[in-house]
């Protein structure tokens, strides 16, 4: 079976220089769903968009991505555009920024159709935002995001996002913006979609509650991977220990934040990214870099 | 931890002039002009005024570089003395309004509640006057002349610069620093003018040097119309009047002070938006008349 | 509903301020008459009669005119009559002000519409051009184009068309009869100063709507580049670019002035120039009154029009500050 998301041997280099994506294999399969995790430029928004082909130009890809078993790396626009939305759909984290102020929510659902210059189907705009839970769908969808809580809006966003049940779906910090308790009500509308669903996140409670697998990324490059529940609870990796240790679990005390500061990625690789953070680094570490094996990418992985 | 007054995009240009190709451009073409108007009369040694009727018209030569006019005056030499002229009134102009935009803004930031609430009227109340037409009010009024055109110009061409200035004074004014300079003990008026007022005014010349151009513009224009500077004087408006008579035989007549004025324009264009950076330069000069 | 309310309010503060301008520019316009250095009866009289006027009719024009009373009776009495729409007499022709504006109004008004069309026109088409093709040649050239152009000040522009394109090559004609036949140079003349300011806001405009996220989403959904440009990128930017609309009307108003001037186009602008000339201070009066109502009109417009445009700015209570 043709898995609807493919990652092989990615890489994403920038036009300013900046390695983003270095060497990832990633799958995802129907109705799974992986999350992947990282601080802030590890890479994981930028393997979003190149999934969707909407990386900004001068973005180099190389390695091959798959949507269904098509090619995204150097596709045409026209087959791109094919497969956006209708194959592959996307998720963004602020539901305000990402819907058009100046129209209806209507109208941004209304996109999913529109955008393929189709018309929706009487009645399926007022159906999809039912399916997700959204009341009095009809008289609201002639109301404007400003008019709409966050998770709302979100929903609605949902609903443009899965409309023509794309088999895999990206969500690109779905629930960042929106209020903790919101954030499982809107990963549980996400999963039942059905669709594969890629999710990147750094709410580490989100993850455990719904990924069944989990991709850990530094510096570009994938260095644990594993099903949810082992990653989390007992990472091999000093990163992923270290993100579990920076999450504030009540009565743990004061989260401890990691030390030093984040990689720099416009340089060839030296050894392993992590290590001028790492508490087990050693000469070798330094030196050569450690590839993912057995679900983890270091010399000394250790459970936590 | 200290936190910077302003945030990055408003804090004092680094000389990123010199990094951009545009902006290396731009300040060659602005020292051109000004060490053309500055030094070159000098060094020219010729009289702008000095009539010769023996030579009307001529195209440029040897001893006239850019020929003469119809009374046998070297264009060179009115050009230049010309951009002196210009120049200086446009300076008057742009700086004057700097600094009373400043302490308008400023002050109105500073005052806060009512005080600011008054100020910001009266700014609001400048702003919708277009410039020329106080130009043309005071002009028209007390008559023709470089002097009336500068008052008139002043009259609301510093409302521009005050309504920036209070926008960006009440932004460093919320700033962490000054509230702890406050917290110390120093009065707010003494905490803006320490810590706000070079930032806000850094910004403000960022603004004036295109607004040099276009009031360099303003009083062509207006002394082509014959509202400003009076024949025989030179002044670039002028010259394109006094050309137009005669533009068959002499076309040089139209073409120097036209380039000049065109290159001034460029350079105070080029060199501002160097300075500004990346971003709605443009729209810094909102306020700012537009001027033909 | 709601946000009509709320547009009203707006609206009524926008009356009020375009009102509070209006006086301060009546006072601008009404010191004009005390401020004039020397006495206005003698300088009307010259005109007409004769270079010398005796005394007698001196102090009769005077007392005619109401100049020996007090300042602040005269200013209210001057309110009073513009109120009305009198705008007293030209001191050079002894017309109706309001007369004179009207038969010249309808001059500039096609001048200046037309130019505002073309501009609007050319600014958005090479704004598209420009944030679409960003970085690329067509971009360059249209950014170089708009500093180019903004460079050569109308003016400028205007006699160089004048000379070269209607002496030399012998389009059109010197002396412009105020109608559609000879339309077309000044109105590019008075366009073209206008879209070279206007091209660079609108392309930053542009390219700052088309990095937003609601313009990522729209293309996962798989969207066109050109569906992008014009259902979404546009929009947004031209509310935006409102503020620079009535800046640019502002620039109309004014550079129809010297662009009637180079042309000798028979407008309000000519008049006005005319006027100043030769010191005719109710012209110059009545030009201050209605070019600051012309371009505060236009300022309050755009931010109203941004209102409506914008739900989110509809609902909102307090006016936003500027």
């Amino acid at each position: 079976m043709t898995p609807p998301l493919r990652f092989a041997a990615v890489d994403v280099t920038y036009s300013s220089g900046v390695r983003a994506v270095r060497g990832v294999d990633l799958v995802v399969e129907a109705g799974q769903c992986v999350a992947v995790i990282g601080e802030s430029g590890c890479g994981k928004t930028t393997l979003a968009r190149a999934a969707l082909g909407l990386l900004p130009g001068g973005a180099a890809v190389t390695g091959s991505i798959q949507v269904g078993g098509v090619e995204v790396a150097g596709a045409r626009p026209a087959v791109l555009r094919r497969l956006r939305g209708r194959r592959i759909g996307l998720v963004t984290q602020d539901p305000f920024a990402s819907c058009d102020p100046l129209r209806t929510v209507g109208h941004h659902v209304a996109e999913a159709w529109t955008a393929h210059r189709m018309r929706p189907p009487p009645g399926a705009v007022v159906a999809a935002l039912d399916r997700l839970g959204i009341p009095r769908a009809e008289a609201r969808s002639r109301e404007h995001p400003h008019q709409w809580s966050g998770g709302m809006l979100q929903r609605a966003t949902i609903a443009a996002a899965s409309a023509h049940e794309p088999p895999v779906l990206i969500a690109d910090e779905p629930t960042s913006a929106l209020d903790a308790d919101r954030a499982h009500a809107i990963l549980a509308a996400l999963r039942a979609t059905h669709a594969g669903l890629l999710l990147i996140s750094h709410d580490l409670s989100v993850v455990a509650g719904h990924a069944d697998q989990v991709a850990v990324m530094y510096a570009g490059r994938i260095v644990e991977y594993g099903p949810a529940s082992r990653v989390l609870a007992a990472p091999l990796h000093p990163y992923t220990a270290a993100l579990r240790a920076a999450e504030p679990r009540p009565g743990h005390g004061l989260p401890e934040g990691l030390a030093g500061g984040p990689p720099r990625l416009d340089q060839p690789d030296a050894g392993c990214a992590f290590a001028p953070r790492c508490p087990l680094a050693d000469a070798r570490c330094r030196r050569e870099l450690p590839l993912l094996l057995s679900g983890v990418a270091c010399h000394h992985a250790v459970p936590a | 931890m200290r936190v910077r007054l302003l945030d990055r995009a408003q804090r004092m240009p680094e000389r990123g002039v010199l990094h951009t190709p545009r902006g290396r451009v731009g300040l060659a073409l602005a020292l051109l002009v000004l060490l053309g108007v500055t030094a070159g009369p000098p060094l020219l040694g010729t009289d702008p005024a000095a009539q010769d009727l023996s030579i009307l018209l001529t195209g440029p030569s040897g001893a006239h570089p850019l020929g003469t006019d119809q009374f046998g005056r070297d264009v060179l030499a009115r050009l230049l003395d010309g951009g002196r002229r210009s120049l200086s009134a446009a300076l008057v102009v742009v700086s004057g309004s700097l600094l009373i935009g400043l302490v308008v803004g400023a002050t109105a930031a500073a005052l806060q509640g009512a005080g600011d609430a008054v100020l910001g009227r009266v700014i609001d109340l400048a702003l919708g006057i277009p410039a020329l037409v106080a130009a043309l009010a005071i002009v028209g009024t007390l008559g023709p002349g470089l002097s009336n055109l500068v008052l008139g110009l002043l009259l609301t061409g510093w409302a521009a610069y005050a309504r920036i200035a209070r926008g960006l004074a009440m932004r460093g004014i919320d700033r962490l620093d000054v509230l702890s300079a406050r917290l110390a003990g120093r009065s707010l008026g003494r905490s803006v003018a320490a810590h706000v007022i070079p930032a806000v005014a850094a910004q403000l010349v960022v603004v004036a040097t295109v607004d040099l151009g276009f009031t360099v513009v303003a009083l062509a224009s207006l002394s082509y119309l014959g509202l400003g500077v009076q024949p025989p004087q030179a002044e670039w408006g002028t010259m394109l009047l006094e050309s137009q008579d005669f533009f068959v035989a002499a076309p040089w007549l139209l073409l120097a002070p036209a380039a000049v004025i065109a290159l001034t324009v460029a350079a105070t264009n080029l060199l501002g938006e160097a300075l500004a950076g990346p971003g709605l330069a443009g729209a810094e000069l909102a306020g700012r008349e537009t001027a033909t | 509903m709601l946000g009509v309310g709320a547009l009203g309010v707006a609206a009524g503060r926008a009356v009020g301020q375009i009102a509070a301008t209006m006086l301060v520019a009546s006072a601008l316009a009404f010191s004009l008459v005390p401020l004039f250095p020397g006495d206005p009866a003698f300088a009307i009289l010259s005109q007409a009669v004769g270079p010398l006027p005796s005394a007698e009719a001196i102090a009769g024009k005077r007392a005619e005119l109401g100049l020996d009373r007090p300042l602040a009776e005269r200013y209210l009495s001057y309110l009073s009559s513009v109120g009305h729409g009198d705008l007293t007499r030209s001191w050079v022709s002894n017309t109706p002000v309001s007369e004179l504006f009207a038969s010249r109004a309808g001059a500039t008004a096609l001048l200046a519409g037309t130019a505002l069309a073309l501009a609007l026109a050319t600014t958005i088409a090479l704004g598209l051009i420009s944030a679409a093709g960003s970085g690329r040649w067509p971009d360059e050239l249209a950014r170089t184009l708009a500093i180019g152009g903004a460079a050569i000040p109308p003016f400028v522009l205007g006699l160089l068309c004048l000379q070269y394109v209607v002496i030399k090559l012998g389009v059109g004609k010197v002396v412009t009869d105020g109608t559609v036949h000879t339309l077309a140079l000044p109105a590019a003349v008075l366009a073209t100063g206008i879209a070279c300011l206007w091209i660079r806001p609108l392309r930053a405009l542009l390219l700052d709507a088309l990095t937003s996220p609601a313009v990522l989403v729209a293309q996962a959904r798989g969207a066109s580049r050109a569906r992008v440009l014009f259902v979404h990128a546009l929009p947004h930017a031209m509310v935006g670019f409102l503020p620079f609309v009535a800046l640019g009307v502002g620039g109309l108003i004014t550079g129809a002035l010297v662009v009637e001037a180079v042309f000798s186009w028979p407008g309000l602008g000519l008049l006005v120039v005319e006027a100043v000339r030769r010191r005719d201070v109710p012209v110059i009066q009545g030009f201050t009154l209605y070019a600051t109502f012309a371009y505060v009109v236009a300022s309050k417009g755009a931010d109203l029009m941004a209102r409506v445009l914008d739900p989110r700015l509809r609902s909102a209570g307090a006016w936003a500050p500027r």
